[in-house]
Protein backbone atom coordinates (compact mmCIF):
# COMPACT_ATOMS: atom_id res chain seq x y z
CA UNK A 1 0.00 0.00 0.00
CA UNK A 2 1.31 3.93 -0.90
CA UNK A 3 0.79 6.30 1.69
CA UNK A 4 0.67 9.82 0.32
CA UNK A 5 1.13 12.67 3.47
CA UNK A 6 -0.14 16.09 2.67
CA UNK A 7 -1.77 18.55 5.40
CA UNK A 8 -4.98 18.02 7.25
CA UNK A 9 -7.37 20.48 5.54
CA UNK A 10 -10.68 19.26 6.68
CA UNK A 11 -11.22 16.24 8.68
CA UNK A 12 -13.32 13.01 7.93
CA UNK A 13 -12.23 9.99 6.52
CA UNK A 14 -14.07 8.42 3.24
CA UNK A 15 -13.16 5.87 0.58
CA UNK A 16 -13.41 5.80 -2.89
CA UNK A 17 -13.20 6.40 -6.52
CA UNK A 18 -10.24 8.86 -7.51
CA UNK A 19 -10.71 11.55 -10.56
CA UNK A 20 -8.21 12.82 -11.21
CA UNK A 21 -8.79 17.03 -12.99
CA UNK A 22 -5.63 18.77 -14.20
CA UNK A 23 -8.19 21.13 -15.47
CA UNK A 24 -11.23 22.71 -15.44
CA UNK A 25 -11.82 21.55 -19.38
CA UNK A 26 -11.29 18.07 -17.62
CA UNK A 27 -14.26 18.28 -15.04
CA UNK A 28 -17.27 17.55 -16.92
CA UNK A 29 -16.16 13.95 -16.74
CA UNK A 30 -16.11 14.19 -12.64
CA UNK A 31 -19.29 12.35 -11.27
CA UNK A 32 -21.04 12.69 -7.99
CA UNK A 33 -19.43 11.16 -4.89
CA UNK A 34 -15.98 10.81 -6.27
CA UNK A 35 -13.03 11.88 -4.80
CA UNK A 36 -11.19 15.06 -6.34
CA UNK A 37 -7.80 14.77 -6.60
CA UNK A 38 -5.99 17.93 -8.40
CA UNK A 39 -3.60 20.50 -8.26
CA UNK A 40 -5.25 23.26 -6.70
CA UNK A 41 -8.65 24.84 -6.59
CA UNK A 42 -10.15 28.11 -7.19
CA UNK A 43 -13.31 29.98 -6.92
CA UNK A 44 -14.31 28.14 -10.21
CA UNK A 45 -13.63 24.85 -9.05
CA UNK A 46 -16.38 24.94 -5.54
CA UNK A 47 -19.23 23.54 -7.29
CA UNK A 48 -17.32 20.59 -8.16
CA UNK A 49 -16.35 20.28 -4.40
CA UNK A 50 -19.70 20.74 -3.35
CA UNK A 51 -20.68 17.53 -5.21
CA UNK A 52 -17.13 15.24 -4.24
CA UNK A 53 -16.76 12.69 -1.68
CA UNK A 54 -13.50 14.33 -1.04
CA UNK A 55 -10.17 16.75 -2.15
CA UNK A 56 -6.74 15.89 -2.78
CA UNK A 57 -4.50 18.56 -3.80
CA UNK A 58 -0.65 19.14 -4.70
CA UNK A 59 -0.79 22.51 -3.81
CA UNK A 60 -1.45 24.89 -0.87
CA UNK A 61 -1.48 24.40 3.11
CA UNK A 62 -3.82 23.95 5.46
CA UNK A 63 -5.80 26.89 4.83
CA UNK A 64 -6.08 26.70 1.00
CA UNK A 65 -8.42 27.55 -1.09
CA UNK A 66 -9.25 23.31 -1.16
CA UNK A 67 -9.39 23.23 2.58
CA UNK A 68 -11.40 26.24 3.46
CA UNK A 69 -14.22 25.36 0.97
CA UNK A 70 -14.20 21.21 2.27
CA UNK A 71 -15.00 22.68 5.56
CA UNK A 72 -18.10 24.48 4.14
CA UNK A 73 -19.07 21.70 2.81
CA UNK A 74 -18.00 19.06 5.49
CA UNK A 75 -16.04 17.07 3.54
CA UNK A 76 -12.59 15.60 3.99
CA UNK A 77 -9.77 16.81 2.05
CA UNK A 78 -5.73 16.58 2.07
CA UNK A 79 -4.05 19.35 0.65
CA UNK A 80 -0.14 20.03 -0.26
CA UNK A 81 0.67 16.48 -1.10
CA UNK A 82 3.24 17.60 -4.10
CA UNK A 83 2.43 14.33 -6.22
CA UNK A 84 -1.02 13.32 -5.51
CA UNK A 85 -2.23 14.42 -9.42
CA UNK A 86 0.52 12.37 -10.78
CA UNK A 87 0.56 9.07 -8.41
CA UNK A 88 -3.07 8.21 -8.40
CA UNK A 89 -4.74 7.80 -11.56
CA UNK A 90 -8.37 8.06 -12.60
CA UNK A 91 -11.02 4.83 -11.30
CA UNK A 92 -8.00 4.28 -8.32
CA UNK A 93 -10.47 3.03 -5.19
CA UNK A 94 -8.52 5.26 -2.33
CA UNK A 95 -8.58 6.21 1.09
CA UNK A 96 -8.20 9.34 2.81
CA UNK A 97 -7.97 10.84 6.06
CA UNK A 98 -8.13 14.52 6.20
CA UNK A 99 -7.76 14.51 10.05
CA UNK A 100 -4.09 12.98 9.80
CA UNK A 101 -3.47 14.54 6.38
CA UNK A 102 -2.84 10.80 4.81
CA UNK A 103 -4.00 9.01 1.58
CA UNK A 104 -4.03 5.28 1.41
CA UNK A 105 -3.61 3.85 -2.10
CA UNK A 106 -3.82 -0.06 -2.54
CA UNK B 1 9.23 39.19 -11.33
CA UNK B 2 10.72 38.48 -7.93
CA UNK B 3 7.65 40.37 -6.40
CA UNK B 4 5.76 37.66 -8.33
CA UNK B 5 8.22 34.78 -6.73
CA UNK B 6 8.21 35.93 -3.18
CA UNK B 7 4.13 36.08 -3.60
CA UNK B 8 4.03 32.32 -5.25
CA UNK B 9 6.27 31.34 -2.03
CA UNK B 10 3.54 32.82 0.23
CA UNK B 11 1.05 30.91 -1.51
CA UNK B 12 1.63 28.43 -4.20
CA UNK B 13 -2.35 28.13 -5.18
CA UNK B 14 -1.89 31.41 -7.57
CA UNK B 15 0.25 31.82 -10.54
CA UNK B 16 0.73 28.14 -10.41
CA UNK B 17 1.05 27.20 -14.24
CA UNK B 18 3.18 29.79 -16.83
CA UNK B 19 2.24 33.62 -17.30
CA UNK B 20 0.86 34.23 -20.18
CA UNK B 21 2.34 36.87 -22.26
CA UNK B 22 -0.68 39.31 -22.40
CA UNK B 23 -0.97 38.62 -18.76
CA UNK B 24 2.36 39.66 -17.66
CA UNK B 25 2.67 42.75 -19.97
CA UNK B 26 -0.94 44.01 -19.45
CA UNK B 27 -2.39 43.07 -16.17
CA UNK B 28 0.78 42.25 -13.94
CA UNK B 29 2.68 45.80 -13.73
CA UNK B 30 -1.19 46.96 -13.43
CA UNK B 31 -1.12 44.25 -9.88
CA UNK B 32 2.26 45.37 -8.92
CA UNK B 33 1.32 48.82 -9.29
CA UNK B 34 -1.46 48.98 -7.19
CA UNK B 35 -0.06 46.24 -4.76
CA UNK B 36 2.79 48.85 -3.90
CA UNK B 37 0.38 51.16 -3.67
CA UNK B 38 -1.59 49.65 -0.91
CA UNK B 39 1.65 49.62 0.87
CA UNK B 40 2.75 53.18 0.41
CA UNK B 41 -0.75 54.08 1.52
CA UNK B 42 -1.26 51.89 3.90
CA UNK B 43 0.22 49.11 5.60
CA UNK B 44 3.92 50.85 5.60
CA UNK B 45 2.08 53.94 6.90
CA UNK B 46 0.02 52.86 9.46
CA UNK B 47 3.89 50.94 10.27
CA UNK B 48 5.70 54.39 10.69
CA UNK B 49 3.09 56.15 12.72
CA UNK B 50 2.99 53.30 15.27
CA UNK B 51 6.61 53.21 15.31
CA UNK B 52 7.24 56.64 15.43
CA UNK B 53 4.30 56.57 18.52
CA UNK B 54 6.58 53.77 20.30
CA UNK B 55 9.87 55.83 19.53
CA UNK B 56 8.59 58.93 21.35
CA UNK B 57 8.25 56.86 24.28
CA UNK B 58 10.56 54.83 24.67
CA UNK B 59 13.92 55.99 22.89
CA UNK B 60 15.27 53.01 21.28
CA UNK B 61 14.73 52.23 17.29
CA UNK B 62 15.03 49.14 16.59
CA UNK B 63 12.19 47.82 19.30
CA UNK B 64 10.22 50.34 17.95
CA UNK B 65 10.52 49.24 14.30
CA UNK B 66 9.77 45.76 15.79
CA UNK B 67 6.81 47.06 17.38
CA UNK B 68 5.35 49.23 15.15
CA UNK B 69 4.96 46.37 12.74
CA UNK B 70 3.45 44.62 15.22
CA UNK B 71 1.05 47.26 16.33
CA UNK B 72 0.46 47.92 12.46
CA UNK B 73 -0.80 44.37 11.40
CA UNK B 74 -3.01 44.42 14.73
CA UNK B 75 -4.83 47.44 13.82
CA UNK B 76 -5.65 46.06 10.13
CA UNK B 77 -6.93 42.81 11.79
CA UNK B 78 -9.26 45.48 13.60
CA UNK B 79 -9.78 47.38 10.94
CA UNK B 80 -9.65 46.05 7.43
CA UNK B 81 -13.27 44.38 7.93
CA UNK B 82 -14.70 47.68 8.18
CA UNK B 83 -12.41 49.17 5.54
CA UNK B 84 -13.35 46.45 3.12
CA UNK B 85 -17.77 46.87 3.78
CA UNK B 86 -17.38 51.18 3.72
CA UNK B 87 -14.89 51.86 1.40
CA UNK B 88 -13.66 48.77 -0.87
CA UNK B 89 -17.08 47.00 -1.58
CA UNK B 90 -18.61 50.71 -2.51
CA UNK B 91 -15.61 52.04 -5.04
CA UNK B 92 -15.34 48.03 -6.80
CA UNK B 93 -19.38 48.56 -7.26
CA UNK B 94 -18.67 51.53 -8.94
CA UNK B 95 -15.81 49.92 -10.66
CA UNK B 96 -17.69 47.33 -11.81
CA UNK B 97 -20.57 49.44 -13.13
CA UNK B 98 -17.83 50.95 -15.57
CA UNK B 99 -17.61 47.53 -16.60
CA UNK B 100 -20.18 46.68 -17.44
CA UNK B 101 -21.13 50.04 -19.37
CA UNK B 102 -17.66 49.73 -21.20
CA UNK B 103 -18.64 45.63 -22.23
CA UNK B 104 -21.92 46.72 -23.53
CA UNK B 105 -19.86 49.92 -26.50
CA UNK B 106 -16.76 48.03 -27.20
CA UNK B 107 -18.51 45.98 -30.60
CA UNK B 108 -19.03 49.86 -31.86
CA UNK B 109 -15.77 51.51 -30.56
CA UNK B 110 -13.01 52.00 -32.73
CA UNK B 111 -9.65 50.00 -32.20
CA UNK B 112 -7.94 52.81 -30.41
CA UNK B 113 -11.06 53.77 -28.35
CA UNK B 114 -11.03 49.54 -27.67
CA UNK B 115 -7.29 49.63 -26.76
CA UNK B 116 -8.35 51.81 -24.14
CA UNK B 117 -11.20 50.30 -22.78
CA UNK B 118 -9.27 47.45 -22.88
CA UNK B 119 -6.06 48.72 -20.77
CA UNK B 120 -9.11 50.75 -18.60
CA UNK B 121 -10.68 47.58 -17.65
CA UNK B 122 -7.45 46.05 -16.90
CA UNK B 123 -6.71 48.55 -14.18
CA UNK B 124 -9.75 48.20 -12.73
CA UNK B 125 -9.68 44.38 -12.33
CA UNK B 126 -5.69 44.65 -11.11
CA UNK B 127 -7.52 47.65 -8.60
CA UNK B 128 -9.71 44.76 -7.46
CA UNK B 129 -7.86 42.22 -7.16
CA UNK B 130 -5.03 44.02 -4.98
CA UNK B 131 -7.79 45.44 -2.80
CA UNK B 132 -9.81 43.38 -2.57
CA UNK B 133 -6.90 40.50 -2.10
CA UNK B 134 -5.32 42.18 0.67
CA UNK B 135 -8.27 42.17 2.98
CA UNK B 136 -7.08 38.72 3.19
CA UNK B 137 -4.91 39.67 5.76
CA UNK B 138 -7.34 39.97 8.40
CA UNK B 139 -9.05 36.85 6.76
CA UNK B 140 -6.20 34.80 7.39
CA UNK B 141 -4.77 36.75 10.04
CA UNK B 142 -7.49 36.36 12.45
CA UNK B 143 -7.86 32.66 11.45
CA UNK B 144 -4.08 32.01 12.31
CA UNK B 145 -4.64 33.71 15.83
CA UNK B 146 -7.58 31.78 16.76
CA UNK B 147 -5.88 28.53 15.90
CA UNK B 148 -2.98 29.37 17.66
CA UNK B 149 -5.20 30.61 20.86
CA UNK B 150 -7.41 28.21 20.87
CA UNK B 151 -5.42 24.90 22.74
CA UNK B 152 -4.72 28.08 25.75
CA UNK B 153 -8.66 28.92 25.59
CA UNK B 154 -10.17 26.04 25.58
CA UNK B 155 -9.57 22.79 27.72
CA UNK B 156 -9.14 19.65 25.94
CA UNK B 157 -11.35 20.98 22.79
CA UNK B 158 -12.80 17.76 20.86
CA UNK B 159 -13.02 19.16 18.14
CA UNK B 160 -10.72 21.25 15.97
CA UNK B 161 -11.22 24.93 16.08
CA UNK B 162 -12.48 25.90 12.49
CA UNK B 163 -15.78 23.74 13.40
CA UNK B 164 -16.48 27.00 15.33
CA UNK B 165 -15.83 29.10 11.77
CA UNK B 166 -18.32 27.17 9.37
CA UNK B 167 -21.90 27.05 8.64
CA UNK B 168 -22.34 30.39 7.38
CA UNK B 169 -23.22 31.82 4.81
CA UNK B 170 -21.25 33.38 1.91
CA UNK B 171 -21.03 34.48 -1.13
CA UNK B 172 -19.68 30.85 -2.09
CA UNK B 173 -22.90 29.18 -0.76
CA UNK B 174 -24.73 31.40 -2.21
CA UNK B 175 -23.80 31.23 -5.92
CA UNK B 176 -23.77 27.15 -5.22
CA UNK B 177 -26.68 27.17 -3.79
CA UNK B 178 -28.27 29.15 -6.74
CA UNK B 179 -26.93 26.34 -9.44
CA UNK B 180 -28.17 23.84 -7.69
CA UNK B 181 -32.20 25.12 -7.52
CA UNK B 182 -31.50 26.24 -11.32
CA UNK B 183 -30.71 22.36 -11.69
CA UNK B 184 -33.89 21.55 -10.33
CA UNK B 185 -36.29 23.92 -12.85
CA UNK B 186 -38.45 21.29 -14.92
CA UNK B 187 -38.68 23.42 -18.39
CA UNK B 188 -35.35 23.26 -20.41
CA UNK B 189 -36.46 27.30 -21.76
CA UNK B 190 -36.87 28.49 -18.03
CA UNK B 191 -33.55 26.60 -16.65
CA UNK B 192 -31.31 28.10 -19.39
CA UNK B 193 -33.05 31.67 -18.99
CA UNK B 194 -32.37 31.57 -14.91
CA UNK B 195 -28.84 29.87 -16.07
CA UNK B 196 -28.12 32.66 -18.83
CA UNK B 197 -29.20 35.64 -15.47
CA UNK B 198 -27.13 33.16 -13.45
CA UNK B 199 -23.88 33.27 -15.42
CA UNK B 200 -24.04 36.94 -15.78
CA UNK B 201 -23.81 37.53 -11.51
CA UNK B 202 -21.65 34.56 -10.99
CA UNK B 203 -19.97 33.23 -14.26
CA UNK B 204 -17.22 35.19 -14.20
CA UNK B 205 -15.06 32.83 -11.36
CA UNK B 206 -11.51 32.17 -12.85
CA UNK B 207 -9.45 29.23 -12.21
CA UNK B 208 -5.95 31.27 -11.72
CA UNK B 209 -4.93 35.20 -12.17
CA UNK B 210 -4.38 34.70 -15.87
CA UNK B 211 -6.38 36.57 -18.65
CA UNK B 212 -5.77 33.23 -20.81
CA UNK B 213 -7.78 31.22 -18.78
CA UNK B 214 -11.25 30.50 -19.70
CA UNK B 215 -13.94 31.87 -16.75
CA UNK B 216 -16.44 29.78 -15.50
CA UNK B 217 -19.24 30.96 -17.75
CA UNK B 218 -17.25 30.15 -20.65
CA UNK B 219 -16.64 26.47 -19.83
CA UNK B 220 -19.77 25.24 -21.50
CA UNK B 221 -19.78 21.47 -21.67
CA UNK B 222 -18.77 21.86 -17.27
CA UNK B 223 -21.26 23.91 -16.63
CA UNK B 224 -23.91 21.66 -18.56
CA UNK B 225 -22.52 18.24 -16.75
CA UNK B 226 -22.71 19.88 -13.74
CA UNK B 227 -25.88 20.72 -13.91
CA UNK B 228 -27.39 17.43 -14.33
CA UNK B 229 -24.97 16.30 -11.59
CA UNK B 230 -26.63 18.91 -9.28
CA UNK B 231 -29.81 17.11 -9.73
CA UNK B 232 -28.48 13.91 -7.53
CA UNK B 233 -26.85 15.89 -4.54
CA UNK B 234 -28.37 17.82 -1.64
CA UNK B 235 -28.53 21.38 -1.51
CA UNK B 236 -25.43 23.56 -0.41
CA UNK B 237 -27.69 24.94 1.65
CA UNK B 238 -28.39 21.99 3.82
CA UNK B 239 -24.86 21.40 4.11
CA UNK B 240 -24.48 25.17 5.71
CA UNK B 241 -27.54 24.55 7.71
CA UNK B 242 -26.35 21.44 9.08
CA UNK B 243 -22.74 22.85 9.85
CA UNK B 244 -24.15 25.60 11.90
CA UNK B 245 -25.99 23.41 13.95
CA UNK B 246 -23.30 21.58 14.80
CA UNK B 247 -21.08 24.49 15.25
CA UNK B 248 -23.47 25.52 18.19
CA UNK B 249 -24.02 22.29 19.92
CA UNK B 250 -19.98 22.73 19.88
CA UNK B 251 -20.01 26.02 21.55
CA UNK B 252 -22.17 24.67 23.90
CA UNK B 253 -19.74 21.76 25.06
CA UNK B 254 -16.46 24.55 24.56
CA UNK B 255 -18.24 27.27 26.93
CA UNK B 256 -18.50 24.34 29.82
CA UNK B 257 -14.73 23.96 29.36
CA UNK B 258 -12.93 27.59 29.01
CA UNK B 259 -9.86 28.84 30.94
CA UNK B 260 -10.52 32.61 30.09
CA UNK B 261 -13.77 34.45 30.66
CA UNK B 262 -16.60 33.82 28.38
CA UNK B 263 -16.94 37.54 26.74
CA UNK B 264 -13.43 37.57 26.06
CA UNK B 265 -13.52 33.88 24.33
CA UNK B 266 -16.76 35.44 22.26
CA UNK B 267 -14.82 38.57 21.37
CA UNK B 268 -12.02 36.68 20.09
CA UNK B 269 -14.87 33.98 18.26
CA UNK B 270 -17.25 36.43 16.89
CA UNK B 271 -14.33 39.12 15.55
CA UNK B 272 -12.69 35.67 13.67
CA UNK B 273 -16.50 34.38 12.07
CA UNK B 274 -16.82 37.63 10.68
CA UNK B 275 -13.51 38.40 9.00
CA UNK B 276 -13.46 34.46 8.13
CA UNK B 277 -16.50 34.59 6.46
CA UNK B 278 -14.85 37.69 4.19
CA UNK B 279 -12.88 35.05 2.26
CA UNK B 280 -15.25 33.51 0.46
CA UNK B 281 -16.97 36.64 -0.39
CA UNK B 282 -13.83 38.23 -1.91
CA UNK B 283 -13.36 35.61 -3.97
CA UNK B 284 -16.46 36.79 -6.11
CA UNK B 285 -15.62 40.22 -6.24
CA UNK B 286 -12.27 40.18 -7.32
CA UNK B 287 -13.09 38.06 -10.68
CA UNK B 288 -16.04 40.41 -11.66
CA UNK B 289 -14.32 41.26 -14.47
CA UNK B 290 -12.42 39.51 -15.59
CA UNK B 291 -15.17 37.82 -18.54
CA UNK B 292 -15.97 41.19 -19.93
CA UNK B 293 -12.27 41.96 -19.62
CA UNK B 294 -11.21 38.68 -21.80
CA UNK B 295 -13.97 39.53 -23.77
CA UNK B 296 -12.62 43.07 -25.11
CA UNK B 297 -9.16 41.70 -26.14
CA UNK B 298 -10.66 38.55 -27.70
CA UNK B 299 -12.71 41.25 -29.39
CA UNK B 300 -9.06 42.94 -30.56
CA UNK B 301 -7.62 40.04 -31.52
CA UNK B 302 -10.67 39.31 -33.89
CA UNK B 303 -10.43 42.39 -35.21
CA UNK B 304 -6.41 42.21 -35.86
CA UNK B 305 -6.86 38.57 -37.00
CA UNK B 306 -5.61 36.64 -34.44
CA UNK B 307 -8.04 33.58 -33.25
CA UNK B 308 -9.04 33.90 -29.70
CA UNK B 309 -6.75 30.79 -28.67
CA UNK B 310 -3.98 32.51 -29.46
CA UNK B 311 -4.58 36.33 -28.73
CA UNK B 312 -3.54 35.54 -25.41
CA UNK B 313 0.46 34.63 -26.61
CA UNK B 314 1.04 38.34 -27.71
CA UNK B 315 2.45 41.02 -25.79
CA UNK B 316 0.13 44.12 -24.99
CA UNK B 317 2.58 46.56 -26.72
CA UNK B 318 2.13 43.96 -30.11
CA UNK B 319 -1.73 44.22 -29.81
CA UNK B 320 -2.28 48.09 -29.32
Amino acid sequence: MTILKGYPGSSGRVTGSARVITKLEEAKTFQPGEILVTIATSPAWTPLIHISAGVITDKGGSLCHAAIVSREYGIPAVVGTRTASAVIKTGMEITMDGTTGEVYIE
Amino acid sequence: MSLLNIFKSLNDEWFRNPMSRLEKSLRLPLLIKHGLLILFSRSFVFWAVFAAIVYLLIHNLTIAIFVGFFLAILWELLSLRAHFLHHILPRHSDNQNEVIKLSKQYKNQSDIELVHSIWRVADLSAWAITNIGYVGIAAWGWEIVFRLLYPLLVRQPKLPYYFLLVGFVNKTIEADQKLWEIARIKSDKNQKTALIKYLEIYGSRGDDIDLSLYTFREQAEFVESLIQSLSHVASPRSHQQQLAGERVKHLKQIELNLRVPRSLFMWLLFRTQQNVNLREDRRHYYFQPEYFLRQMIIELGRRKGIPSDQIFTHSWSELQ
